[in-house]
């Protein structure tokens, strides 16, 4: 059997703790790696731009989720207007 | 870390809102079965850990942001043995591993219970954050 992250789901459920839905807000995801976190909210919010410097990981988001702005860079390689986001995450990345 | 949630606080509209999950410095600690085996040997990420939440209490001392919900949460990673756990801590864990001390009393638990079966469990720290205007 494969490897299991978080398969009693705590982690689905403080995310739905901290924002019971995405529903039209856009998102801007800060360290998304491959996506564990962002597929969970990706059907519901308005936009995502998902970052992560791990070029192997974004591509294996953007494969999954071709709806997300997915883009291998870094917190500071990254150029976004002011005030265009609802919603910045750190996903295990501050 | 800070200079991050300054940032974010310029990118998103007023009274937009910050998500924060990070582990927080306690050692995550390995499992066989139900037992417990011992700490990982975290390297650098107990130090970088702490500075997340020290970046957050800034942050909200500053005016950037009020806090309201925080709290902690169980992230448990299960492989079928402690090799497979090794090799995942490698790919995805800058610095920490499981240690010689931890691995060692794993392996004899896993003896002892005759299973391989082992998990990671991390304590991680969620925080909503709103902008203040």
């Amino acid at each position: 059997m494969a490897l299991r992250e978080d398969p009693e789901q705590n982690e689905d459920r403080a995310l739905a703790r901290l924002i019971p839905s995405f529903t039209g807000f856009r998102v801007l995801e800060i360290g998304a790696g491959d996506g564990r976190i962002t597929r969970k909210y990706a059907t519901q919010a308005a936009s995502i731009v998902a970052i992560d410097p791990k070029v192997e990981e974004i591509d294996l988001l953007r494969a999954e989720l071709p709806g997300v702005d997915a883009r291998p860079i870094g917190i500071h390689d990254l150029q976004m207007p002011a005030r265009s986001v609802d919603v910045v995450m750190f996903s295990w990345s501050l | 870390m800070v200079d991050a949630l300054r940032t974010a606080r310029e990118w998103i509209v007023p009274s937009g809102t910050v998500i924060d999950l990070h582990p927080t410095s306690a050692p995550a600690t390995v499992h066989v079965g139900q037992r417990l085996a011992g700490p990982i040997d975290p390297g650098g990420a107990t130090a970088r850990h702490q500075g997340a939440t020290e970046a957050i209490m800034s942050a909200v001392r500053e005016r950037l942001f009020t806090v309201e919900d925080i709290f902690e949460f169980e992230f448990s990673t299960h492989a079928d043995s402690l090799e497979e756990l090794d090799e995942y801590m490698i790919e995805n864990f800058r610095e920490s591993r499981i240690g010689q001390v931890t691995l060692a009393r794993a392996r004899e638990l896993a003896g002892e219970l005759g299973t391989s079966k082992v998990s990671l469990c991390e304590r991680v720290a969620a925080a909503r954050l709103r902008a203040s205007r």
